[in-house]
């Protein structure tokens, strides 16, 4: 008796005295729907199986039938929920025996039944898009063909890796030596090549803009709560004005007003401090390429960092043992540097410098030699990063405003500097609190480039419009698309969701 | 005992009188106490503090120069209307004028009528909507610059070619260039706010003229400059003259031209003048742009060019975009009597009707409020009413209905500027709220199939840009329905828009479904409420409450993402910048003007809405009642 009472958290029916004094309760009345889509796998795969030939079987079924269209989804949706309301029906019956409940009032008949109806209307609804799709296909000589991406792709890219390694992107990054604007316009051969090309060129310009919005996020953030009235006044202006801007204006203006306003011929470039120029093209800049030498400096370089890290751990470690100051980025830093010197030393030794610097060189329609960022590029890596770095200062705001203000008090009757308050104390409490809004940013920014498109940046989407142009196939490309930002938001949030759990205090 | 007490080198007894007051230090008050406290208080602030005055100072005085002395606003305020309402018929503008009296009446009623956080929503909506009914009526009436172009002592000048329909007024004037002229400061000849994009050759002569009167290289008052300018039409027949002499500048000729066709404005010199320059201006003149193919649509419109003026195409010149000139100077008081002035009178009397519209309602709402509240309960629910039916009507007003004759169908195709921006987030915040709730009640309940198709749906939507939701309701849904319904553009994206706004609103509703406590919903089983009655009498109003600034802060963002539909082709408030700036050759290059003043007013709606949602967040309106 007291079984069945004890199970009704979740399910509610109404019971009568005389049903207790009966002792008829059921141990555990479940749902049709528990039975078949909750725990017991093989129903589950028997309706799924059950569907799928249902699906297959019905075209060659009724091809050619005279039946109007609206009557065939309803039979189509009827026959694939009968053996649904058929357990259904029987499980409501069971119940009114076992309950004297009629099955009609009995709230897991009734869930079950809405849940019915709601699957024909979704069926019917889905068949009717179907049936539009394939007459509306029909009539314009079109398929669903995600061949496409084997086609030829007979337009030139103006910026991307080179079409014989288009998913290398990790020697692409835009950090060393990728010259674009200055490459011979790439020709991929095939759609899906371009798509590759595309996905990279998304790839650099969000890695490029996750970076640095962070940092200067951080920066803003901190400054609105500055003690300074002048940086806190600055970042609050700041903030504001790219928050409540849309961000495709701030992208059509650093692109149109002010890239593209700077005259585009290089004795006219504007120059920077170390032969950098930024024309109405793009951004120029040395370019580090490596010799054969350069083998050792990488090859130290890589030591000394797994060193470094190395290092900082032990010293944290010894810190938290003995409580002698930490000094971890010190010692990772010493350790970073000195093995890369040590590389440097053992280059020059071996035969030379391990880089040349390539300096670019006017000509008189474009540079030559050094790296270059397409304009495009450029205005999409700023318009994404200013954008997205206004709402990560309001959120690195709003953690350094929850961490208590005892903390900081605490800190300072420690002794500690405004700057180790900030760095050791304030910082790692509020980004903690920070990590899942700024996960939420960083996917709004991974989706936001594709907005590249309204100034010409060849990403993934501009590479699936202009197929789109070539081929008509929008059914086909538009599905690729969203498998390809669903992918990146996928790996977005697991990266994040992992670091958010490793970053969490670990409560007991 | 008491003694002891009193004994003074025992116990500290406090002095009569209180220590003399002393003042605080000097570097601690005052504005040197300030900048110490605030801009210098360490070393690294004061470090800060600098750089950053430098940076900005830098930054201010070149954007003000650049906004004041380089930038041409023409491109605004000679735009308003296509930036409010985009190529909407002009001569029904009324309609969306109408609307927005109505907006502003019904706003002004339910301001006065209804609690503080409607209010502030409400006075946002105001001010909205004034800036669209004022600007679009009133730009509608500014007029088109005039052509103005020189005449050199040494050149002949050609005859000037230009297109009319009948009915059209033109005004011809001859104004002499005098050294008084060309030195005094008046807007005229200061120098034009000019078109960069068009080469103007008068500009250079004049600029030429002007350098050399001020270094008195040239004498104007010895010039005998006499012209005699004709209207002439395509059979050569003369349509009326003015003449002008060195001193004094012609009579205006005005006419009236009486029918369609070609005309042309011959320009002579006296036979025995000499030397001297001097503006000829016309107004009310139709211009040519240079695109392909006007030339030729013209042919074909107003007939073949008149020979018996120009014998060949080259003896005449086509008046042209580069010749129109705005008048003003470089000097700021010029520049604000001659640009803003015009478009301020303009916009008074649409400005004073807008704000006496919302203060009668407001009167009147606050009247009802005042009488019993059997009243205030009618007025209320009539206000309501009208609120809902609000949207069909104004849809029908402004899209009209075929073969009306008041109503004439007005194409969506036509909307545009801030009016089409305002229709797309007022269409998308209405229907995905609705449907926002029932997703994250979907998602919410306990029947495992609508769990997981709305799961599927929020997520995926969630998951991918707005834009390939805008690419899915521009190219794949046409695929999706029938042949026969064809949803026209704007739709489509309406459509695009609401579900993807409504799976965030989803999301926001789910976290408002997540603080109400299970106890709640358990204490409704036990008093008797079904499940579908708790969740609207008990959950909803809590979880809903709780997150109006989340859900506030959506409505900006989606406010800000309606840009996106310009990318798909529509010409909303930022899409129609392109068809300006790039469309109308005087104004290529100045998109930085266009964008700013866009971004201006983007940002002035969305800084409003968040403040609004912030301030609902700060006073608690928005928390669950506990």
């Amino acid at each position: 008796m007291s079984d069945g009472i004890k199970s009704s958290s979740e399910v509610q029916y109404f019971v009568t005295t005389a049903d207790l004094a009966a002792s008829r309760l059921p141990n555990k009345p479940t749902s049709a729907f528990r039975v078949l889509l909750g725990n017991g796998t093989f129903w589950r795969v028997v309706a799924l199986v059950y569907m799928l030939l249902v699906v297959l079987a019905w075209p060659t079924v009724f091809t050619g039938s005279d039946l109007p269209i609206a009557i065939q989804g309803v039979l189509f949706s009827l026959i694939i929920c009968l053996p649904l309301a058929a357990v259904v029906l029987v499980n409501a019956l069971q119940l009114q025996r076992r309950t004297r409940i009629p099955f009609y009032r009995n709230v897991i008949f009734i869930r079950d039944f809405i849940q019915i109806v709601f699957l024909v209307v979704i069926l019917l609804v889905a068949f009717t898009l179907a049936n539009n799709l394939q007459t509306n296909l029909a009539q314009s000589g079109l398929n669903i063909n995600f061949g496409v991406i084997g086609r030829n792709f007979g337009t030139e890219l103006t910026e991307g890796p080179s079409p014989s390694e288009p998913l290398d992107f990790l020697n692409n990054l835009p950090v060393i030596g990728s010259t674009l604007a200055t490459a011979p316009l790439l020709q991929p051969d095939t759609v899906f090549r371009a798509l590759g090309t595309g996905l990279t060129n998304t790839l650099r310009v969000v890695s490029l803009s996750l970076i640095a919005t962070t940092i200067l996020g951080i920066l803003v953030g901190v400054g609105l709560l500055s003690a300074n009235w002048l940086a806190r006044n600055v970042s609050t202006v700041y903030v504001e004005v790219f928050r409540n801007t849309p961000m495709l204006v701030q992208l059509f203006f650093i692109y149109g007003g002010v890239i593209k306003a700077l005259p585009s011929r290089p004795p006219e470039a504007v120059q920077l401090p170390g032969s950098v120029y930024i024309s109405g093209r793009g951004l120029y800049y040395p370019a580090l390429i490596p010799t054969s030498t350069a083998d050792y400096v990488t090859v130290l370089s890589l030591l000394g960092l797994a060193l470094g890290i190395g290092l900082w751990r032990w010293r944290v470690r010894l810190n938290e043992q003995t409580g002698k100051p930490a000094h971890g980025f010190q010692y990772f830093a010493g350790a970073v540097l000195g093995c890369g010197l040590a590389g440097l030393v053992l280059a020059f030794l071996s035969g030379g410098a391990p880089f040349m610097v390539e300096v670019p060189q006017m000509g008189n329609f474009n540079f030559t030699g050094g790296s270059s960022l397409s304009a495009e590029y450029v205005a999409l890596f700023l318009g994404l990063t200013l954008y997205t770095s206004a709402f990560v200062a309001d959120i690195v705001r709003a953690g350094i405003q929850a961490v208590p203000k005892g903390q900081l008090e605490a800190a300072h009757a420690l002794g500690l500097s405004n700057g180790q308050t900030l760095t050791q104390i304030i910082l790692p409490q509020a980004l903690r609190l920070a990590v899942p809004p700024l996960t939420n940013q960083y996917l709004n920014l991974t989706k936001n480039s594709s907005l590249g498109i309204a100034i010409g940046f060849v990403d993934v989407y501009n590479v699936a419009t202009i197929t789109y142009n070539q081929t008509g196939q929008s059914v086909a490309l538009f599905a690729i698309l969203m498998v390809v930002y669903l992918a990146l938001s996928l790996i977005i949030s697991l990266v994040m969701n992992l670091f958010n759990s490793r970053l969490q205090l670990k409560v007991r | 005992m008491s003694n002891l007490l009193h004994q003074d080198n025992l116990f500290y007894v406090a002095p009569t009188e209180p220590p003399p007051s002393r003042r605080p230090p000097a570097l601690t008050i005052g504005l040197v106490g300030w900048l110490r406290t605030n801009l210098f208080s360490s070393r690294t602030n004061s470090v800060i503090t600098l750089v950053m005055a430098i940076l900005l100072g830098w930054v201010l005085v070149s954007v003000l120069a650049w906004a004041l002395r380089d930038a041409e606003w023409t491109v605004v305020t000679a735009n308003l209307r296509l930036l409010m309402v985009g190529q909407y018929a002009p001569e029904h503008l009324w309609r969306v004028g109408l609307l927005a009296l109505v907006v502003l009446f019904l706003g002004g009623i339910s301001v006065s009528l209804w609690a503080k956080v409607t209010r502030s929503l409400l006075l946002t909506l105001i001010v909205v909507v004034l800036l669209l009914v004022i600007i679009p009526v009133g730009s509608a009436q500014l007029p088109p610059p005039s052509i103005r172009f020189v005449v050199p002592p040494d050149k002949p000048v050609a005859p000037m070619l230009f297109t009319g329909d009948a009915g059209q007024v033109v005004t011809i004037q001859v104004e002499p260039i005098t050294n008084a002229a060309a030195q005094a400061e008046t807007p005229v000849f200061v120098g034009f706010i000019e078109n960069t994009g068009g080469l103007s050759n008068s500009r250079s002569i004049w600029n030429d003229v002007k350098t050399q009167v001020v270094k008195g290289a040239l004498d104007l008052s010895q010039s005998d400059l006499r012209l005699t300018v004709n209207l002439v039409d395509a059979r050569g027949a003369v349509l009326g003259s003015t003449t002008s002499t060195p001193e004094t500048s012609g009579e205006p000729l005005t006419v009236t031209l009486a029918a369609a066709g070609w005309y042309t404005v011959l320009t002579e010199r006296d036979a025995t003048s000499r030397a001297g320059y001097a503006w000829v201006r016309l107004d009310g003149v139709t211009t040519f742009t240079t695109q392909m193919g006007e030339e030729a649509a013209r042919i074909e419109k107003y007939g073949p060019l008149p020979t018996t003026v120009c014998p060949t195409a080259a003896d005449c010149r086509q008046v042209a975009e580069r010749d129109l000139r705005f008048e003003g100077s470089r000097s700021l008081s010029t520049y604000l009597t001659v640009q803003l002035v015009p478009f301020f009178n303009a916009i008074v009397v649409p400005f004073i009707a807008g704000i006496a519209m919302a203060g009668v309602g407001s009167w009147l709402g606050y009247k009802a409020k005042r009488w019993n509240s059997d009243w205030a309960k009618i007025v209320s629910r009539l206000v309501v009413m009208a609120w809902i039916l609000l949207l069909p009507i104004s849809w029908f007003m402004l899209r009209g209905f075929t073969g009306s004759e008041t109503f004439p169908e007005i194409a969506t195709a036509t909307w545009g500027g801030l009016l089409l921006t305002l229709v797309l987030t007022a269409v998308a915040i209405i229907f995905s709220f609705p449907l926002g709730v029932l997703l994250a009640l979907g998602r919410w309940s306990q029947m495992g199939v609508v769990s997981i198709v709305s799961s599927i749906f929020i997520e995926v939507v969630r998951g991918v840009p707005l834009i390939t939701i805008l690419f899915f309701a521009k190219l794949v849904v046409p695929f999706f329905i029938s042949a026969s319904a064809d949803i026209d553009q704007v739709i489509r994206m309406m459509i695009g828009l609401t579900l993807f706004t409504a799976a965030y609103i989803a999301e926001i509703v789910r976290g408002g479904l997540q603080i109400v406590s299970h106890g709640q919903i358990e204490a409704g089983a036990a008093l008797g409420l079904s499940s579908l009655q708790s969740t609207r009498l008990i959950v909803l109003p809590q979880a809903l409450r709780a997150i109006i600034p989340a859900l506030m802060s959506q409505f900006v963002s989606l406010f800000k993402d309606t840009t996106l539909v310009s990318i798909v082709g529509l010409f909303e408030l930022l899409g129609i910048i392109d068809f300006i700036v790039n469309g109308q050759q005087r104004y290529r290059g100045l998109q930085r003007e266009a964008y700013l003043f866009v971004g201006l007013i983007y940002f002035i709606i969305s800084f409003t809405m968040s403040t609004v949602s912030r301030w609902v967040e700060q006073t608690g309106v928005g928390a669950a009642r506990r």
